[in-house]
């Protein structure tokens, strides 16, 4: 016979604190109180016999002893007297469900999560109904799907709403996560429970300080066969691909799989792999294309774990920056925009305008055009008055006097010894980048893309003079107005299907951790940070994850699962379903009995003593109100 | 206690009424009421003989000349008799009236108001005589009707205190008093000691009486239940008893049984008693119980 909510001296404080109070009620009635009257002459006969009487008995002891019963009986359901054992009352148990990748597996029944479905609700039914239990959602994060709670609706609910996720199970964080969650519980700890096919990438170092750890295995089939990774480099020629698709065995047995691969309709010669058990092969294709599209890889034949099977990764354009230019010196710019392989330069008549060439990239060398480009253009020294800035200015020998050296535009652009024979200075508004000015104004102007308007960069003077032509300032400026207009040209892209969940992608040698930008699917920044010159991420759910870094770009496609091909074997824990007789109520709850019973006492009192207190009031005031008649008939006797 | 004693609507009904006494008095003509004692009158009574010093008008001739003796004539009267009422200002009566109810005092001083206006319709004299431990300045009513005011303001000026002590009472208002007539006692008569004697003093010196107890719910019908300290309201006497219904039962059996002896010194006297509760509205008190046995017609 225990108390569940309350202490013994607890309880004993209360009560003696409760029954002193009724205790001082009672003698407060008890007190003589003073009441002024008309006379006394009346009293004085019943006095004697009351005050004698008075003396000799309290009155309505039972009243007084029934009221502290009641009041015992209350604080004893309050206090939740119960009968049994105490040893196992209130524990709190955490039920770990599996959700890894590996719960996804087909069987006959469905998959390995239904399984721990059906377990976890026969192990929810063998505990004891008052027993809290939290259940967590186990894969490379454990997250809590309900607080401590001993509403089995609650907790069904959220073993019935949980999802194969595709990462690996990180057992020793799951497992610390519930030794937290039961120590920082008001009840006494319980088990944690552990129900899935205990496949982790790394196995707990150590489950002893884990108390009360109970495994209930629910039987994996190891046999499968998966992609690992997927990635895609450019090739050294324009248009080229290398691609290597790296295949794992996870099962215990040899297997050979045909490796599918498909690009934009295109379909490569399966390749035949041997998979020795517990080994990855990596295989290569090289491929050359200029299209768009979706690289898709698949194995065959499909096994009971179909998420790793296939991989798809999207490759973008793979060809150099095609730059139309419309001028009538072809001979001048000709050597200057050659002498870059990844450009591929046209050259046109300045009479041949177009305004839409099949081109990234136009250049309008000294001329006005009829129409508005409807790509990104780069004007030089336009004439008035048809230029797309208005001009207002036109200086000589004016000298640079800044360079926006901060932003990309102005990238390594300093000298300030140049001299215009003549330049325009133009007039500038809001969103209009100023690259070059001098002291009159800017006379290299750059416009983002307005609704109607593609890029455009305008020089306000002919970089092909004598005395700037051969400085360094002129392919510098041309280099970095060209990158501004069509800065993809120049990305040079890897991409990658990989697993979801953590992941470090190492930077190249030479490539600066500052401009470092993660971006998901959607478009919103994903968290990272830079350690031992890599970038390092994690991804909870299946994504496209972009890393920009400066002209370099990286895309991975997390979209394969992350098998953990490591089985747990815990050392002296209690395995399998528990025995329905462990967890039996070893204790009787008596509030309810407990509170009935009060108020049958307190009821009883009332009956027994109340009414007749309210009766003997009622009495009165009849008496009281019916004393008028009685006297009109004595007085009218005795007339 | 600011508002009227009795309202305008009360009064007007007031006007139907009158006070009526049993017993002859003698006194001078002026009254209303028919006396059995013989005096000069208009309406022929009977005849006596002559005795020395009678009133040779009154001396029935014709019936000298039959029977050569004087026989005279006696006519009847109808005396102006003195109302004195007498209205207890001890401290008794502001104890043991319930809660929201008005005190014994207040409901006697409206009584009396009530009954100092239908003397003054009818034009008798009535004289105000508060008491507690002896008799107060008392206040004399008459007039007719428009003189009324005088004597409420009277009633609202007094206040209650002292104790009552009948005995002092009965001796002083013997010896201030000595003609006969109504004495209107308005009471709760709960005196410490007996009062009884004295009233029959008063009955035994001609004064008809007619006796108004005025209880409160509390005199009667004590409430309250446990231990209780008693405190007399005049002479804070303390006594402590625990309360029951058995306690309760026999103060109000006591109670009751002292009213009856009340009741029975009235008319065993030929007065008349009447009991009222403070419970009652003053108007239901005149139109009923009042009515009914005090002759107030």
């Amino acid at each position: 016979m225990f108390f569940l909510n309350l202490t013994a001296a607890e309880f004993f404080v209360l009560l003696g604190t409760l029954a002193g109070f009724i205790a001082a009620l009672y003698l407060l009635d008890k007190m003589k109180r003073k009441k002024i009257v008309s006379t006394l002459r009346f009293w004085r006969p019943a006095v004697t016999a009351q005050e004698h009487q008075s003396r000799k008995r309290m009155r309505e002891p039972w009243s007084f002893f029934l009221q502290i019963l009641s009041l015992l009986l209350l604080l004893l359901a309050i206090a939740q007297l119960q009968w049994g054992i105490r040893q196992r009352r209130g524990q709190n148990h955490v039920l770990l469900l599996d959700t890894s990748a590996w719960t996804a597996q087909k069987t006959e029944q469905g998959t390995l999560l239904d399984r721990e479905k059906i377990l976890a609700r026969q192990y929810l039914a063998a505990l004891e109904s008052s027993d809290p239990v939290m259940v967590v959602h186990a894969d490379s994060l454990a997250a809590p799907a309900t607080a401590f709670t001993s509403l089995h609706t609650a907790l069904e609910q959220a073993v019935e709403e949980s999802v194969s996720g595709f990462s690996a199970l990180n057992l020793e964080q799951a497992l610390g996560f519930a030794s937290q969650a039961l120590s920082a519980s008001s009840g006494s700890p319980g088990e944690i429970v552990y129900i899935g096919p205990g496949l982790v990438r790394n196995p707990p170092r150590d489950n002893q300080n884990v108390p009360n750890l109970r495994f209930i295995r629910v039987d994996a089939n190891r046999g499968n066969c998966g992609i690992r990774h997927v990635g895609v480099k450019p090739g050294a020629e324009t248009g080229a691909w290398n691609a290597t698709v790296t295949l794992k065995n996870y099962g215990p047995a040899a297997s050979r799989v045909h490796l599918h691969g498909q690009f934009a309709g295109y379909t490569f010669a399966p390749r035949i792999v041997q998979l020795p058990s517990n080994q990855e092969r990596t295989v290569e294709y090289t491929f050359e294309t200029s299209a768009t599209g979706a690289l898709v890889f698949e194995l065959e034949p499909h096994d009971s774990l179909s998420q790793d099977d296939r991989a798809e990764v999207w490759l973008g354009r793979n060809r150099p920056l095609k730059l139309a230019v419309f001028t009538d010196r072809p001979d001048v710019l000709s050597p200057l925009l050659r002498a870059n392989r990844g450009i591929s330069v046209t050259i046109a008549g300045t009479s041949q305008y177009r305004p839409k060439p099949d081109a990234d990239v136009m250049l309008l060398d000294e001329m006005s055009a009829p129409s508005t480009p409807e790509i990104p253009s780069l004007w030089i020294d336009p004439p008035g008055p048809k230029t797309p800035l208005p001009v207002r200015a036109v200086v000589k020998n004016a000298s640079i006097t800044s360079w926006d050296s901060s932003s990309l535009l102005g990238a390594a652009l300093y000298a300030k010894d140049a001299q215009f024979p003549t330049a325009e200075v133009f007039e500038t508004f809001a969103d209009d980048l100023l690259v070059g000015s001098v002291a009159n104004g800017p006379i290299v102007v750059a416009r983002p893309q307005k609704s109607g308007h593609a890029k455009l960069a305008v020089i306000g003077f002919d970089p092909f003079t004598a005395g700037l032509r051969f400085q360094v300032t002129t392919p510098l400026l041309f280099a970095d107005l060209i990158r501004w207009l069509s800065p993809e040209a120049f990305h040079s892209a890897e991409i990658t299907a990989g697993p979801v969940g953590a992941m470090a992608v190492p930077l190249d040698p030479g490539e600066g951790s500052d401009g470092v930008r993660v971006t998901g699917q959607s478009g919103f920044p994903i968290p990272f940070t830079i350690r031992d010159h890599a970038v390092q991420l994690f991804a909870a759910h299946p994504d496209i994850v972009r890393i920009a870094s400066g002209g370099h770009q990286r895309i991975l496609s997390l979209t394969l699962p992350d098998i953990a091909d490591v089985e747990w074997h815990p050392h002296k824990v209690a395995e399998g379903l528990p025995p329905a007789a462990l967890f039996l109520p070893s204790a009787i709850d008596l509030w309810k009995w407990l509170a009935i019973a009060a108020g049958l006492v307190l009821l009883f009192e009332w009956l027994r003593y109340g009414q007749r207190r309210a009766a003997v009031r009622k009495n009165a005031l009849q008496a009281a109100s019916s004393a008028h008649p009685a006297d009109q008939d004595r007085e009218l006797v005795s007339r | 206690m600011s508002e009227p004693l009795v309202d305008r609507h009360f009064l007007e009904k007031l006007e139907r009424l009158t006070l009526q006494w049993q017993k002859s008095f003698d006194g001078l003509v002026g009254g209303h009421n028919v006396s059995r004692f013989a005096g000069p009158g208009q309406e022929f009574l009977d005849h006596r003989s002559f005795h020395v010093g009678d009133d040779l008008r009154a001396v029935n001739w014709r019936a000298y000349l039959r029977f050569e003796k004087l026989f005279l004539k006696v006519f009847q009267v109808e005396p102006r008799v003195p109302v004195r009422l007498l209205l207890d200002a001890s401290a008794s009566m502001t104890a043991g009236s319930g809660i929201g109810e008005a005190t014994k005092f207040d409901h006697g001083r409206k009584l009396a108001a009530a009954l100092v206006y239908m003397g003054l319709v009818r034009l008798d004299s009535i004289l105000l005589q508060p008491f507690s431990t002896r008799l107060m300045e008392p206040f004399l009513a008459s007039g007719g009707r428009h003189r009324f005011q005088p004597a409420e303001i009277f009633l609202r000026s007094m206040k209650p205190e002292g104790r009552t002590n009948y005995f002092e009472i009965a001796r002083d208002y013997l010896t201030t008093y000595p003609q006969r007539g109504l004495t209107i006692i308005i009471s709760d008569f709960l005196d410490d000691a007996d009062c009884l004697r004295p009233l029959q003093y008063l009955a035994d010196f001609g004064h008809e009486l007619l006796l108004i107890q005025l209880w409160g719910r509390e005199d009667r019908e004590p409430s309250g239940d446990g231990d209780i300290e008693l405190v007399d309201a005049e002479s804070g006497t303390q006594v402590k008893i625990a309360l029951d219904d058995r306690s309760r039962q026999e103060y109000t059996q006591a109670f009751d049984g002292y009213s009856s002896e009340l009741k029975r010194l009235a008319l065993r006297n030929g007065g008349r008693y009447a009991g009222l509760s403070t419970r009652n509205p003053i108007e239901e008190v005149v139109f009923g119980p009042l009515f009914a046995t005090s002759r107030v017609h």
